[in-house]
């Protein structure tokens, strides 16, 4: 065992100190700056493609890119191919579009950053919510006037299980429908 | 009540085991680690925390790369599946390979093959890590100096240009590969063959070529015979594990299982008699089993003959023969009366099968043929197997040729003669011999690392290719991946250096277009016929098959002059496949060195095992080191000790001790290959003893089972055939009133259950590798299993009941039971397993904070618990992350897990429904488990639906729950094993 007398004694209270201060004082930032902190988040994306184009003010409806958004767990990010189905031809000397043009033919995919980024033992499924009639918007916000990315809702557990908590949804609550 | 026990110290109760019983617990693993105790670990744990929470407050940034061109038939997020051919051994099982977004991530059975029928073995399961093993060649390599391992990378391009130069020049070249059954490929090898007259040489390691030679003795052809398990009422198996091990277990399992089943309708079942010299999978299923000297097989099978004759059938010109031997063994000798006896009430529906040797064979066959069986269940003509080809003495010959400088090029394809041929045979020096030296395989191995080239071949998920696995059926193997590394296919090359002009796919299509569109009898066109056969995996020529005999065939040969003399006296050591590793070549692959043998349950290791009396006699235990002479040979190895063998026997398993199997196999047990007999002429797996002595030095031989024990509960219920046609529950009778303080769960909707049928289950573990492959479940290692720490959800306990001289075996696969009063859910304090709506109980990774308070409240020991970080960083380096399944938490350090009833399937299926708009249909999710299970043990499904299978099955009458006293309430039935046999006792 570890015991100096009363100088390790005195030690060890203070090593205690230090850690029970580093706990206390993390946990309330955590409480504090933690789970919201995702909130709001809107890095620059690679190419500043903007959504308030092209879904609100071209109405493209968002099932034309987020192709699997019907049919899978994943809405995906179009993949480039999409893209370049309008922009062969749309738009070809904006440096944005040369940019994507170039990745495109070099067959070199664009690096987006997530923004709405669910823990990976999270199993949330847009197929699910979408048939249910859930719009896009009611987690995503006002996306057609968003010129960058932005995360509105929380996307914490509580703000999904209050919805799933309402009985007019008729909503699953058990941990395994998202945990597994 | 019959005894049982899990291992001989329990039956013996031995002081040091009960000591350990009464402690529930193995040990402390906190004080076990040396001088890192408690408070210290406290201490850490405390700074580990404030360090963790620390970490949380930059939200980590992930990137989305979407496709460039997305391929049409990927949605991501939703897996495909593409009908294929295992390639892992000549059985040639079908498969489907589960793809998510282009890469495999789980193998299963093709359920419309007529062979495995939805079942796969676990080498198959675990060929999914073969792809992704980072130790693959991943290119060609090229030799600096002849006699040095092939390690300069060149080009294909050079590689074609050399070797085509040396090709021409060459006189006599061989081309030396495992059996290949695809009839492409065959056609292939015979056009280069005739290009540079090479000749194709077939070598297995462990082979038929004794069945197929005795066939050609007795009846005039050379064929090796299709079994049909499922027609016959009488089984004898003579030394040959055909539910483990022999030509095609997975495709004899299903038969045999069909043959077991008992219903309301079915009243009577199969009846399996055993002779064998180490206790295997078919043993521990057999109604009457006997421990032999492997040399004693053939005199077994003769003593049956005599029986046979006795009762008035004709033996012929070896009538005499038969009459001259006997078997001194009184307690052997009343099996095999009994086994004649049963076999010749079940003339034209029986069936007697034998190990590969020569006399064995032809005493089989006359058996065969006087029970007239012949034609029935030994088709010789309809569907002949073309699963084991290969020849030892085809072999020994090219060695003999190499070693007169008769052979100038070689091409070797998988085979790995350097480990697999005992020293004394001379391959290395041979091969020295030979100029030019050209190994073709996805790694290297002890022969690949004495050419001159090694050239990486694809995976067989990478390939494309075809299989003939029996006469007249037919099935394709497809690419599932695009080639991870810069390899090329044996095919592929071969095409190059014939100068072929189009592709090996386009080969293939020409091969079935010329031999195999013409058999096909619905009128479509080529393009048609070929779509169709890609999609279903198999096609096959021959309709009904379950319709087709033959008549007997004339048995013409003479068994004294396949028989010594003498039989031989003393010890005999057997050399045996296990069924994870066969014959070595997938020593690298740790899913199957991690899955403990389903009889010793010790992994990471072989072993000599010894009867209970000849450990007795030597003085050896568990661990124990032993030094086997055999001839001018020492093999030293630790010892084991095994209920259920003949005394004189040692049994010792092929496949391990390799010296160059890569970063997970090499080095680990001993290569009994080293150690077989061998003349002149052939090899065979047997040795005869002249010493043993044990070392003095301890070995630990690392089992997840060695410190459990029943503790006089009743576990496992059985019963015998004749009791349970009188009284359907008998052996079941035993049950509690139980009362409650609990208020029962309300289960609207769905509630899912399982059960499993204890007489089917053979306890091959093809379930716990797949539950391995779909639940991302990591290997631990040997040390780790020694400290009972291995992860698998589901594990198959052996126990053991009768005598250690003569055991009776019952398998049962354990796993988490997803109880109703769940006793692990009342004490997590922090509600990390939780009990959800449709009876499962959940374990929530996130939420857990790893006290293990409920691994420890747990009655079935089912939990999990994630010691280290064993699925990220070290041992799980690329490529090997790639075989998991999205669909499943990949669990970090310090989080609990267990068995979740495969709840991704249940979720996907119920999204199906749902989009549908219908509830989950009977039969729609399928757990892992129970979608490779070859025998159909595994029953899952809706039990609050009256008319599922599942609903019926648990209120069978052989149904129990086990621990049932503890009133938990398991959602898994267990059925009742029921034996063909009349107990003496």
């Amino acid at each position: 065992m570890n015991s100096n007398g009363s100088e390790g004694n005195a030690r060890s209270k203070f090593l205690v100190g230090i850690v029970a201060f580093v706990i206390i004082v993390g946990g309330i930032a955590y409480a504090f700056y933690g789970p919201q902190k995702h909130q709001g988040y809107a890095p620059d994306q690679p190419i500043p493609f903007s959504h308030q184009m092209h879904a609100g003010q071209f109405n493209i409806p968002c099932a034309y890119c987020h192709v699997s958004v019907e049919k899978s767990r994943h809405a995906t990010v179009p993949a480039m191919n999409i893209c370049m189905n309008c922009h062969r031809f749309v738009k070809t000397d904006s440096p944005h579009i040369k940019k994507l043009t170039q990745a495109y033919n070099d067959g070199k995919p664009i690096p987006w950053i997530k923004v709405h980024d669910l823990p990976e033992f999270t199993y949330f499924n847009h197929e699910r919510h979408v048939a249910k009639g859930v719009s896009c918007t009611t987690c995503h916000g006002d996306v057609q006037n968003m010129a960058k990315i932005k995360q509105v809702a929380p996307l914490t557990m509580g703000w999904c299980v209050n919805c799933h908590r309402q009985p007019q949804y008729n909503a699953p609550t058990s941990c395994d429908t998202c945990h597994r | 009540m019959k005894k049982y026990w899990a291992s001989l110290e329990e039956l013996n109760n031995d002081p040091k085991f009960v000591e350990q019983a009464e402690k529930e617990f193995l040990s402390s693993p906190l004080v076990e680690e040396g001088d890192f105790g408690r408070r210290d670990f406290m201490k850490l744990m405390a700074a580990t925390g404030a360090l963790a929470s620390t970490a949380c407050f930059q939200k980590p940034m992930h990137k989305i790369m979407p496709y460039v061109n997305q391929p049409e038939e990927v949605t991501f997020g939703v897996a495909n599946y593409y009908a294929s051919t295992c390639g892992e051994c000549a059985a040639s099982c079908g498969t489907l390979v589960k793809t998510r977004e282009g890469r495999p991530i789980k193998l299963e059975g093709n359920p419309d093959h007529p062979m495995n029928k939805g079942g796969l073995c676990s080498k198959g399961q675990a060929s999914l890590l073969g792809l992704y093993d980072p130790d693959r060649l991943r290119s060609a390599l090229k030799t600096q100096k002849r006699g040095e391992a092939p390690s300069v990378k060149v080009s294909w391009e050079d590689v074609d240009k050399e070797i085509l130069v040396k090709l021409k020049k060459s006189k006599s070249a061989r081309i030396l590969t495992k059996t290949i059954n695809s009839p492409s490929l065959l056609k292939l090898l015979k056009e280069f063959g005739s290009k540079f007259e090479a000749k194709h040489v077939v070598y297995d390691a462990v082979n038929a070529e004794n069945i197929i030679e005795a066939q050609y003795l007795s009846y005039g052809q050379k064929v090796l015979p299709q079994y049909r398990f499922d027609k016959a009422e009488t089984i004898v198996s003579i030394d040959a594990d055909f539910l483990g091990t022999w030509i095609s277990p997975v495709e004899f399992t299903k038969q045999f299982s069909k043959t077991r089943k008992l219903s309301a309708k079915k009243k009577n079942m199969s009846e399996l008699f055993v002779f064998e010299s180490m206790m295997t999978v078919t043993g521990a299923n057999a109604d009457v089993r006997g421990g032999i000297k492997p040399s004693q097989a053939v005199y077994v099978a003769m003593a049956i003959a005599n029986e046979l004759q006795k009762k008035g059938l004709n033996a012929g010109a070896n009538s005499e023969t038969y009459k001259k031997y006997s078997l001194a063994d009184e307690a052997l000798n009343k099996k095999i009366k009994s086994a004649a006896a049963s076999l010749y009430n079940a003339q034209g529906k029986s069936l007697v099968v034998g190990g590969n040797d020569l006399a064995l064979q032809i005493v089989v066959n006359q058996i065969n043929s006087m029970l007239k069986n012949d034609g029935v269940t030994v088709d010789y003509s309809v569907s002949k197997s073309h699963q084991l080809q290969g020849s030892s003495k085809e072999m020994l010959e090219l060695v003999k040729e190499m070693a007169q400088g008769k052979v100038d090029t070689l091409i070797i394809y998988k085979a790995n003669p350097a480990y697999t041929l005992p020293k004394s045979a001379g391959f290395e020096e041979a091969l020295k011999k030979v100029e030019n030296v050209i190994y073709v395989g996805t790694s290297l191995n002890e022969t690949a690392v004495l050419s001159e080239y090694a050239l990486g071949d694809h995976h067989s998920l990478e390939a494309w290719g075809d299989a003939e696995p029996k006469e007249n059926l037919f099935s394709l193997q497809q690419p599932t991946i695009r080639p991870l590394f810069e390899t090329r296919s044996l095919a592929e090359t071969l095409m190059i250096w014939l100068g072929k002009e189009d592709d090996w796919h386009s080969y293939i299509q020409k091969y079935w277009n010329e031999n195999i569109y013409k058999r096909h009898s619905l009128k479509s066109s080529f393009t048609q016929f070929w779509e169709t056969s890609l999609r279903d995996g198999v096609f096959e020529a021959v309709r009904n098959r379950a319709q087709e005999t033959s008549s007997g065939r004339t048995f013409r040969a003479s068994v004294a002059n396949y028989i010594s003399n003498k039989a031989h006296q003393g010890m005999e050591v057997s050399f045996y496949e296990t069924l994870a590793l066969g014959d070595g070549e997938l020593a690298n692959n740790p899913w199957l060195q991690e899955v403990p043998d389903p009889i010793t349950r010790i992994t990471w290791d072989n072993y000599a095992s010894f009867s209970t009396n000849t450990a007795k006699k030597l003085g050896i235990q568990n661990g124990d080191i032993v030094k086997i002479k055999i001839k001018d040979q020492v093999l030293e190895i630790p010892g084991h000790v095994q209920p259920g063998l003949h005394d004189d026997t040692i049994a010792v398993a092929l496949g391990y001790g390799r010296s160059y199997g890569g970063s997970v196999g090499t080095g680990i047990g001993k290569n009994a290959f080293m150690y077989a007999q061998f003349n002149n002429n052939n090899v065979s797996y047997l040795g005869f003893v002249d010493e043993v002595k044990k070392t003095g030095e301890k070995y630990i031989l690392a089992s997840p089972q060695m410190a459990q024990s029943l503790l006089g509960r009743p576990i496992v219920k059985e019963a015998t055939l004749s009791q349970w046609q009188k009284d359907p529950a008998s052996g079941n009778k035993e049950h509690h009133n139980l009362i409650t303080l609990w208020t029962p769960h309300k289960y609207e909707g769905y509630r899912w259950a399982m059960a499993i049928d204890l007489n089917s289950c053979t306890g091959c573990n093809a379930c716990v590798v797949a539950c391995q492959s779909e639940n991302n479940i990591p290997v631990v290692g040997k040390d780790a299993v020694n400290r009972s720490r291995i992860m698998h959800w589901i594990r198959i306990d052996r126990y053991y009941t009768g005598t250690p001289e003569d055991p009776q075996v019952v398998h049962q696969p354990m796993l988490c039971q997803h109880c109703e009063n769940a006793p692990c859910e009342t004490v997590c304090p922090v509600i990390a397993t939780m009990h959800s709506d449709e009876g499962l109980n959940s374990q929530i990774y996130n939420r857990c904070v790893g006290t293990r308070y409920c691994a420890n409240n747990c009655p079935y020991k089912v939990r999990r618990f994630n010691w280290f970080d064993y699925n990220y960083g070290g041992q799980n380096k690329y490529p090997k992350t790639l075989a998991q399944n999205p669909e499943v938490t990949v669990r970090s350090r310090g989080v609990m897990e267990k068995c979740t009833f495969c709840v991704q399937r249940i979720q996907d299926a119920k999204n199906t429904a749902k989009s549908l708009e219908r509830p989950v249909k009977d039969g729609e999710v399928k757990t892992a488990c129970q979608q490779s299970c070859p025998a159909d043990a595994i029953v899952f499904g809706n039990i609050n639906d009256a008319d599922s299978e599942i609903s019926k099955t648990v209120k069978n009458e052989r149904g129990y729950h086990v621990l049932e006293e503890l009133n938990v309430k398991p959602s898994v039935t267990y059925l009742t094993k029921i034996r063909n046999v009349e107990y003496n006792s």
